[in-house]
């Protein structure tokens, strides 16, 4: 039994590619369906965002699995193989975990710390689990997937501060806001970016938009997507008044708001504090508003040097995130590989006790004139034995289970005790035959690389 | 029962500052720093009730260090209140340092819990005293939020905020806090100087009696509030000054408190 991804996303493949590969969300149980048809796949998974399209599964023959994760890419994406080849990675059972365990803490996105990813992971899960796609193997792993991430989430500050221009820009309206419900944001111009600042803000609770835009005709089309109202650019200083927010982009080569105009409004607004955020260049606030008190102007290059500075705490959170993801996998091999073991165990304690039955009760039958105390003689001397013979190996198998890091010996206690491969699905990266799961980050394409085909018996 | 409860405040301090201090931004709310901060809190203050309560209602008299205890009491329940309305650990950064270093202070005069010297007596003074204990923990939590409003406010200004940006809670939350405790703190202030001279008209025959060097400060501590009311109510003082004079005011407060006792 082995667990495996495979897929495409950002790092290795172009927008343009990864599209083709993408899967509708709303149908998503039927793509399910479909690539349930691929008998050799036990447990199937579809994850699907922009970022990244992955197959998780889980087969008895890991290359069978994977061959039907291509077939089924083919079929139903059109893709080619020699693309699959050029683009798909794949990567077994450990390094499927931590695959899955990145993802997941949104260490592996392309804005490492975004906070959709954990969503996503959890709405593709649900929707395999509820159709019966995901068992067992898979439950184990993903519920283990989402308690990294918490873990990541509450052990570090990764994805608490903001990464863009216009989150960077909502944060410190949050700060001096706190809630932005009820604020009102006035837009100096119709630019692309002060419009996303405005989205932003909007989606933190500021409700009343305005538009104040040279041309009145773009400022009316931009307030209607907002539900806001075009106002007159001429007459700036009275909706001044109106606005917590002021986000300026326009094209002037001047200043358009001055210390007299920003100064009456304070006025009118009973010195509530307003936050100008000027991403205009040349700039369109003037500097000297910062005498005023309740005044928070801040310019395109503070902006971005906030947005530096977060950047660089995010990498130090990060490193750290990375390192409990590792703790995570470790812990998850420790257990299962314990479980494996227990199992083990169990498998040849029983094996054991047959035999000894059998051949206790031939011999019984051969003297039926014994006594019950007799009876019981041999009965007591034939567990004694099988306990003796039993111990030394199994003493000696917990400990070297101990000191590998893989499941090698487990795997040739089976076949010297003839019980392989007991119901092995159980566990989620308890492969028995995975002595060779230590084969690093697979790159893309090559699933040679990540285990010999499973040649048991 | 003083050492325990001089200990849950002490891990509810280190908590606070922990919470306030380190190095990652915008503490997640809810973690196990949070839980420790918060229940210990809660069980000293609890413990710290209990005590009080059998302190007041027990035969003999109070030292100043009961008085000084419910002080302490009386700052931690405003900021308990002021957490469960918030959620901002943050905001405890300094009240639950001050309720530990006063209480703390407090359980180290002699006879605090049990009888002792009684210099407060009668009904009116018990009251006036009261108050004032009210009056002087809203005035702290004042000086304390303005102090923060200040530098939260530098941060914002500086247009290249550090680590304190994401420490603090945010301007509209400060100064809502300013507005509110204003209130209760001048009500409180206020509501002791009139039992005060009441306590005064009935021992000395006079309602101001007593030495003028030790109630002057006391009034003009009350008009410099009251004034900040005023001008919070009919003009626009919102933000920044209102916080620097909060701040100052305080230091009047201190000033007519010592002098006072």
């Amino acid at each position: 039994m082995a667990i495996f991804v495979a897929g495409v996303s950002h790092h290795n493949t172009p927008i343009e590619v990864r599209e083709r590969f993408y899967f509708p969300e709303n149908a998503m149980g039927e793509w399910l369906d479909q690539l349930s048809r691929f008998r050799s796949l036990s447990e199937r998974v579809i994850l699907s965002t922009c970022n990244r399209v992955e197959l998780y599964g889980c087969a008895d023959v890991f290359d069978e699995g994977v061959e039907a994760m291509r077939e089924f890419l083919m079929e139903s994406r059109g893709i080619s193989r020699h693309e699959l080849n050029d683009h798909l990675y794949v990567q077994r059972d450990e390094d499927a975990m931590r695959h899955l365990f990145r993802v997941t803490s949104s260490l592996d996105a392309m804005v490492v710390g975004e906070p959709q990813i954990l969503g996503q992971v959890k709405e593709a899960y649900r929707v395999a689990h509820e159709a019966g796609h995901a068992g067992k193997s898979l439950a184990a792993l993903f519920s283990r997937a989402f308690r990294v991430a918490k873990k990541v989430r509450d052990q570090t500050a990764l994805g608490e501060k903001a990464v863009s221009i216009s989150s960077v820009a909502a944060d410190l309206a949050g700060k001096i806001f706190g809630s932005l419900e009820g604020k009102t944001v006035l837009l100096l111009g119709a630019g692309e970016m002060a419009e996303l600042a405005a989205r932003h803000l909007v989606g933190r609770g500021a409700n009343t938009v305005l538009v104040a835009n040279r041309t009145h005709s773009r400022a009316e089309a931009l307030a209607e997507e907002f539900g806001g109202r075009a106002v007159d650019y001429g007459n700036l200083a009275a909706e001044m008044a109106r606005a917590d927010i002021v986000i300026a982009s326009t094209g002037a080569p001047h200043t358009v708001v001055g210390p007299k105009m920003v100064a009456a409004a304070l006025d009118a607004r009973r010195d509530a504090p307003i936050f100008l955020i000027d991403i205009a260049v040349p700039r369109d606030v003037d500097p000297a508003v910062d005498s005023l008190e309740n005044v928070y102007r801040y310019d395109i290059d503070d902006l971005q040097s906030v947005m530096a500075s977060n950047l660089q705490g995010r990498e130090e959170e990060a490193r750290q995130a990375l390192s409990i993801v590792e703790k995570e996998v470790k812990t998850y091999l420790r257990r299962s590989q314990a479980e494996d073991l227990s199992r083990t165990f169990s498998a040849i304690r029983m094996e054991a006790e047959a035999s000894r039955r059998g051949e206790v009760e031939k011999t019984l039958a051969r003297f039926p004139g014994l006594g019950g105390k007799e009876r019981e003689a041999v009965e007591a001397m034939s567990r004694a034995i099988v306990n003796k013979l039993l111990h030394q190996p199994f003493d000696a198998l917990r400990r070297m289970a101990e000191e590998e890091a893989d499941d090698e010996s487990i795997t040739i206690a089976q076949r010297l005790f003839g019980v392989e491969d007991t119901s092995a699905g159980d566990t989620g990266a308890g492969d028995t035959d995975a002595g060779d799961t230590d084969t690093g980050d697979a790159g893309a394409g090559d699933t040679d690389a990540a285990g010999p085909p499973k040649g048991s018996g | 029962m003083v050492a325990v409860l001089v200990g849950l405040y002490l891990v509810s301090t280190i908590a606070h500052l922990y919470n306030l201090l380190r190095e990652r931004a915008s503490a997640p709310q809810g973690g196990k720093v949070a839980l420790t901060g918060i229940a210990s809190l809660i069980g000293g203050f609890l413990l710290h009730t209990a005590m009080l309560g059998a302190a007041f209602a027990g035969e003999g008299g109070r030292g100043w260090g009961v008085w000084l205890s419910a002080l302490a009491w009386v700052i931690l329940l405003l900021y308990l209140i002021v957490y469960f309305r918030y959620r901002d650990m943050s905001l405890g950064g300094f009240a639950v340092p001050a309720g530990f270093v006063l209480g703390g202070y407090a359980s180290s005069f002699p006879g605090v819990w049990g009888a002792g010297s009684s210099e407060v007596q009668g009904y009116l003074l018990t009251g006036h005293a009261v108050l004032a204990v009210l009056s002087g923990a809203s005035f702290f939590l004042l000086f304390g939020f303005a102090l923060m409003y200040i530098v939260q406010s530098r941060e914002l200004k500086s247009r290249r905020p550090s680590a304190w940006l994401h420490r603090l809670p945010s301007l509209d939350v400060l100064d809502d806090l300013n507005h509110k405790i204003l209130y209760f703190g001048f009500a409180f202030l206020t509501a002791s100087l009139l039992i005060g001279s009441m306590w005064a008209k009935s021992k000395h025959g006079a309602y101001w009696s007593l030495d003028p060097m030790k109630t002057w400060p006391l009034v003009f501590v009350w008009g410099a509030y009251g004034w900040l009311l005023v001008c919070r109510l009919t003009r626009s003082w919102k933000g920044n000054r209102s916080a620097l004079f909060s701040a100052v005011a305080f230091v009047a407060v201190v000033f007519a408190f010592a002098v006072h006792l």
